[in-house]
Order: structure tokens, then C-alpha cells, then sequence
């Protein structure tokens, strides 16, 4: 059985009051809302594009739709929801367009700053792994990101906010906008492209 | 079910969505199919491997990032489009805004002499900086621009008092000196007790800042009448006031302080149309409101700008 890895940074209390706050006056709490979800939020329009400097670029772009649009925002979905709704839109367009079909989607390996950030150059210290382990990892994670940038975009937005971003199906089809069924054949497709993609290292 | 059937739904299998019925079928399969237990390893091995891939961090500054963009956002598209508007568009343009200047220099002068009867306040003042406004304004051909421009300074100059204004709204619309201007007067009442909300409050339970600020209007303090002490309690108005201006969905422009008594004197918002009889109505509750009459054209989904002048009370 597969267990919930990441679930969402679901604090929805804390989101709902923060949005009550900023739609009383105080601008602040629109920035905590940003630090609270900046993370995961960066993360997922990195794995949707495949490339630092456009996730940067759409992350930014989503919050200020966000900004834009949050003293209306009527609670009708949860605040979550609506915020990886607006990036998956932000981060399709992007795709779309013209001028970034043309660019090369290769994660470059000396790239991302991963979470523990230890490049091989540095001085081993206490607990991060040898830079042998390191080298191999980001191998690993760039062939991952190659298989998923091949899967058309539908199968990548499913299974990205599926399995990488951890939810669940309901939030995944209300995030999308595709029917519940249409969710679940996407993913179970979509990992079935990847696991014959990535025969050689899983 | 045959083995191709089984395989299609493990993978709904692997996150638990399967109905009982079907759950079942497919663990009594895997339980003698050898193929299919390898299928099963092999898929929860992938969605293993997906979620632990290790997170990309944003960059550090990235909150500062996202300020600049804002910042750049909100008023810098506005001037290329003035800008760059095409000759055609933009003679005739420049025409109804030398127009619109004019008429709203006029109403500047006319309407400020009505608040000055009333309140008494040293007219000398007053009028010299109507007269320094109308100059201004006299001099310019390009109106929209230009009274914008001069807002934002006049934020900028103030910014000390008042950071938050520093996000202006990317949706703000028009700048106030397209449409006329609603002159407001606004006499605040003496006996208010200042209750500045700090923002953690207003974070912690929304309803509860609304609430202290009625129960603060309506029982005025009691014990000997103290000497108002203007500065303070008109900058605590403007707290006020800009909570009154944001709850009915409008937006704080512009401040203008008087720099030599330190003193909040008028304030350019813009409000909703359908809002102005609300916030009329808020208003009156600070204190005694002065208005023109209500004839308000305009469509239902725009926004006018309004100044309210702030008078002491006698």
C-alpha cells in the first residue's frame, strides 16, 4: 500500500485566517501566506517544467495572480487547491508558448539546489553522504526529470501532484479540473510510461 | 479478471482507491500470480522513487523577488501605455485632460471654500495650499499623468507614516484625475479612543479586531474632559479611516499631512460605486460628513475617486 509520503502543507486554518487578515488591511499576511507555501508551491512548477529559472518565473507569476485575486476569494475551495490550480495553468501556458517549446529541457546536472544542498565540491561534513552518493543521486533525479518532461502534459500534471506533491485524488481532479476517472486512468498511464522509462535505475 | 485487467487497476490498488468489491478480486489474484506480484513490486518501487525525490528549493530571496515584481507591476505598464499611446489617440486625449484639469480646479477651489466656513480652521492655510495644488496642476498638459505621478509622490513623501502603502494594488484602475473627483468633509468626532490593531490580532481571530473597535466607538471615556490632542488623534483616524475604505472594498490613493502641525489632512481614495452609500454611511460614524449630492453616474462596476478632508472639531 502505498502511504502518503508528503501530504500537502495543508495548515487550511491558518490559511483561512491569514486571508481574512489581508482582506481586513493587513498586506503582511499575504507574505506569510507566500512562506508557508513558496516551497512546495517552487517545487512542483520545477518538476512541471523541468527548468529552474522558468519555475522561478512562474512561481513568482502565481503568487501575484494570487494577490491579485485573494480579496475576493470566497473560500469555495479550499485556498490550497486554488493556489496549485493557478500554478498547473500558469505552468501549462508557459509550455505552450512558442518560445519555450524551443528550449532545451535538459536538467542540467550541476543545477537545482536540493534540499540538503551538498555539492560534490565541498568538505564532507558530519552527515552529509560521500560525494560519490551525491553525484549519483542527482544522476538519478535528472533521469527522473527527463522521463517525466517526456510524458504529455496531462500525464505530467497528474502524477506530479500525485506522487511527488502528495494529494490525493479528489484534490488532484478539483487542482486540474479533470473528472475523478479521468485522474485515475491519467495516473495509473502515466506510471506505467515511467516505470518502462526508468527500467534502469528503479 | 484476467492478468491484463488486474495490472490496469493496480495502480488504483497502490493508492487505496479501489471500491471493496474490486480490492478484493484483485487480492485474491495477487495472492497465486507471480507476474502480477512483480508488476505490483515494480509500481510501488515508482511511486516509491517519485516521492522521495528530494525537494527544489526556491531561491533564498525569493519574497524579495517577488516584492520587486509587484512593485515594478503597478504603476510602470500604466505609464508606457499613457506613453506610448499613438498620436491620434493621444492629441485629442491630451486635450480632454488639459479640460478635465481645468474643470477639476475649479471644483477643487469652489468646494474648499464650503469646509472652511464650517470648520473655522485658519483659512490662510487652506487656501494657500489649494493655490499650491492648482498651480501645479495648471501647468501641465498631460493631466492623468501627471496628477498620478504627483500621488505617488506625495506616498512617497509620507511613506515614513504609513509602509504599508508601498504595494500599490496592481488592479488599481484609473487615476483619480480622469473622472472628478467626490470632495468629502469630514469632521471627526472628539471623544473617539485611538485603538490601533496590531496585526497580530487581526491575524489571530478575524471577527474579534471589528468587534473591539465597536465596543471602543461606543463608550466614549469617561472622567474629565481631556485636551484633544490633534496629531495623534488624527493619525489614528487615518487607521480608521483606511479600514473604512478597505472593508467596502476601496483603496487609500494618496495622503496629504500638513508638514508643519503634523497633521493628516486629506485622503484620495477610490471606492466602489455601489459601496458609496455604505461608506457614507461608515462615515458619519467617525464623525460629521459634509457631501455634495449624491448624483453619481457612472456604471455599476467602476470605482470613484473620492478625497475626504479632514477638519478638527471646534
Amino acid at each position: 500500500m502505498n502511504e502518503d509520503i508528503r501530504k500537502p502543507a495543508g495548515r487550511p486554518a491558518q490559511d483561512a485566517a491569514l486571508i481574512r487578515a489581508f482582506q481586513e488591511g493587513d498586506k503582511a499576511a499575504f507574505d506569510k501566506l507566500v512562506l508557508n507555501h513558496k516551497d512546495r508551491l517552487f517545487n512542483l512548477c520545477y518538476r512541471l517544467l523541468g527548468d529552474y529559472e522558468e519555475a522561478n518565473d512562474s512561481a513568482q507569476e502565481t503568487f501575484i495572480k494570487v494577490y491579485r485575486g485573494l480579496k475576493k476569494f470566497r473560500f469555495e475551495s479550499g485556498f490550497s487547491t486554488w493556489l496549485y490550480r493557478i500554478a498547473v495553468n500558469t505552468c501549462k501556458n508557459k509550455l505552450k508558448s512558442s518560445a519555450y517549446r524551443q528550449k532545451s529541457k535538459m536538467v542540467p546536472l550541476d543545477n537545482p539546489v536540493l534540499a540538503n544542498r551538498s555539492q560534490p565540491s565541498r568538505e564532507i561534513q558530519d552527515e552529509s553522504p560521500s560525494p560519490a552518493m551525491e553525484l549519483e543521486k542527482k544522476e538519478r533525479m535528472r533521469v527522473i526529470q527527463e522521463a517525466i518532461d517526456a510524458l504529455s502534459p496531462e500525464q505530467k500534471q497528474v502524477v506530479t501532484l500525485r506522487d511527488i506533491e502528495g494529494f490525493s485524488y479528489e484534490e488532484v481532479a478539483e487542482i486540474t479540473g479533470f473528472n475523478l476517472g479521468t485522474v485515475k486512468s491519467r495516473i495509473a498511464r502515466a506510471r506505467q510510461d515511467l516505470r518502462k522509462k526508468l527500467r534502469s535505475v528503479i | 479478471m484476467d492478468c491484463d485487467e488486474i495490472k490496469e487497476s493496480l495502480s488504483a490498488y497502490v493508492d487505496d482507491v479501489l471500491d471493496a468489491e474490486s480490492k478484493a478480486v484483485v487480492e485474491e489474484h495477487l495472492s497465486t500470480c507471480k507476474d502480477c506480484q512483480q508488476e505490483l513490486v515494480s509500481l510501488q518501487a515508482l511511486v516509491r522513487e517519485l516521492g522521495s525525490l528530494e525537494s527544489v528549493e526556491p531561491p533564498k530571496d525569493f519574497l524579495d523577488q517577488l516584492h520587486e515584481r509587484m512593485e515594478a507591476r503597478s504603476w510602470f505598464p500604466k505609464i508606457l501605455r499613457t506613453l506610448f499611446v499613438p498620436f491620434r489617440v493621444k492629441i485629442p486625449l491630451e486635450f480632454a485632460g488639459a479640460v478635465a484639469v481645468a474643470i477639476l480646479v475649479f471644483s477643487v477651489l469652489h468646494i474648499q471654500k464650503e469646509p472652511l466656513r464650517l470648520a473655522g480652521a485658519p483659512e490662510g492655510l487652506k487656501q494657500e495650499k489649494a493655490g499650491e495644488q492648482v498651480a501645479k496642476e495648471k501647468g501641465q498638459a498631460e493631466a492623468p499623468l501627471r496628477v498620478m505621478e504627483e500621488s505617488v509622490y506625495k506616498e512617497r513623501a509620507v511613506d515614513s507614516h504609513k509602509p504599508q502603502l508601498a504595494y500599490k494594488d496592481a488592479t488599481a484602475e484609473r487615476p483619480p484625475a480622469e473622472r472628478q473627483a467626490i470632495e468629502l468633509a469630514l469632521v471627526m468626532k472628539k471623544e473617539i479612543p485611538p485603538e490601533p490593531l496590531a496585526p497580530e490580532e487581526a491575524m489571530e481571530a478575524a471577527p474579534a479586531p471589528k468587534k473591539k473597535m465597536r465596543r471602543s466607538l461606543a463608550s466614549p471615556q469617561a472622567g474629565p474632559s481631556v485636551k484633544p490632542e490633534w496629531s495623534e488623534e488624527l493619525d489614528e483616524s487615518l487607521a480608521k479611516l483606511k479600514k473604512l475604505i478597505e472593508v467596502v472594498g476601496g483603496e487609500v490613493v494618496s495622503v496629504e499631512y500638513n508638514e508643519e502641525t503634523h497633521t493628516l489632512e486629506s485622503i484620495w481614495a477610490e471606492i466602489p460605486i455601489k459601496q458609496m452609500d455604505t461608506f457614507y454611511i461608515k462615515l458619519k460614524t467617525l464623525g460629521d460628513l459634509q457631501a455634495p449630492p449624491k448624483a453619481v453616474a457612472g456604471e455599476q462596476h467602476e470605482v470613484l475617486p473620492v478625497c475626504i478632508r479632514l477638519l478638527p472639531s471646534e
